[in-house]
């Protein structure tokens, strides 16, 4: 099994003073979904990478990092 | 749109909590009916508290389910309705199923899916149907509503649950033949199957 990414998701969202719910309201995901993305437990699909990167204007690779020599990072 | 030009969202109640509230709810009227009517079968009580007691208890819930709904459904999406719709109508099969067994004047022991006791033919029929489209209608909605996260939990739990099929079927099987455990029990490897596959989903989804 893929072991999964960092991200900066809490940060970001700490950022605009989110809770995880109004996150996941945003993303029409459940609460869980962002939780467990936060925590590294879980890699979003790559649609919802992209609805991640549109919500808060930003690459891709700038939110997750693989550990493999991000540019963005 | 960037997150400063994004509206801010009023608090709602999401599709998750308000199918957990009237499953939780359904089920745990449910089993207290079950419970008072196990009482009252065992303390040989008879008469109006017997015959409407127990149904009392589940109409009860039933009543605060739907006030429940009624409060949340202008707050959910479309997404949020579907996941709340197919839990809804899984709790209706299953309530219709308790009450048709109830009117069928099924005991407990004959209705036991896994005992050998016959069942009239039109119940065999219409639960079948029941389950079949009921349940198919209902998962139609689950998975139209599901998020990326839920379904990843699906297909692992999904996974988890044929595998554990998979690894006891043909052990039962050998050692049946043996004479070192009782026969196949299918219904016990449909149970076990159901229940790995729900505390898996439940740990992928809420860990």
């Amino acid at each position: 099994m893929i072991e999964p990414m960092n991200n900066k998701l809490k940060i970001l969202r700490a950022m605009r003073d989110w809770s995880q719910a109004e996150l996941a309201e945003r993303l029409d995901v459940s609460r869980q979904a962002v939780n467990a993305i936060e925590t590294g437990k879980y890699d979003p699909s790559l649609p919802l990478a992209f609805k991640l990167a549109r919500l808060f204007n930003m690459p891709i690779e700038e939110i997750f990092d693989d550990g493999n020599g991000n540019t963005h990072a | 749109m960037t997150e400063m030009e994004t509206p801010m969202l009023k608090s709602q109640k999401s599709g998750t909590r308000v199918a957990m509230e009237v499953t939780a709810l359904v089920i745990g009227a449910t089993f207290f009916a079950g419970m008072l009517a196990g009482y009252l079968d065992g303390t040989g009580t008879t008469g109006a508290l017997r015959s409407f007691g127990p149904p009392a208890i589940v109409l009860a819930a039933a009543i605060a389910a739907g006030l429940i709904i009624r409060r949340s459904l202008p707050n959910l999406n479309p997404r949020q309705w579907r996941y709340a719709a197919s839990f809804l109508i899984a709790i209706a099969i299953g309530a219709i199923v308790g009450g048709w067994a109830q009117m069928s004047g099924l005991s407990a022991k004959n209705f036991d899916i896994s005992g050998e006791g016959s069942l009239p033919t039109t119940t065999a029929i219409g639960l079948s149907l029941l389950w079949t489209f009921g349940m198919g209608l209902s998962m139609y909605f689950y998975h139209r509503g599901v998020d990326d996260h839920e379904e990843r939990a699906i297909l692992w739990s999904g996974l988890a649950g044929w595998y554990s099929f998979l690894f006891a079927t043909p052990v039962w099987l050998i050692l049946a033949r043996a004479d070192i455990v009782p026969p196949v029990n299918v219904v016990m490897l449909l149970i076990a199957a159901m229940i790995v596959n729900a505390l898996v989903w439940v740990w992928l989804k809420f860990r």
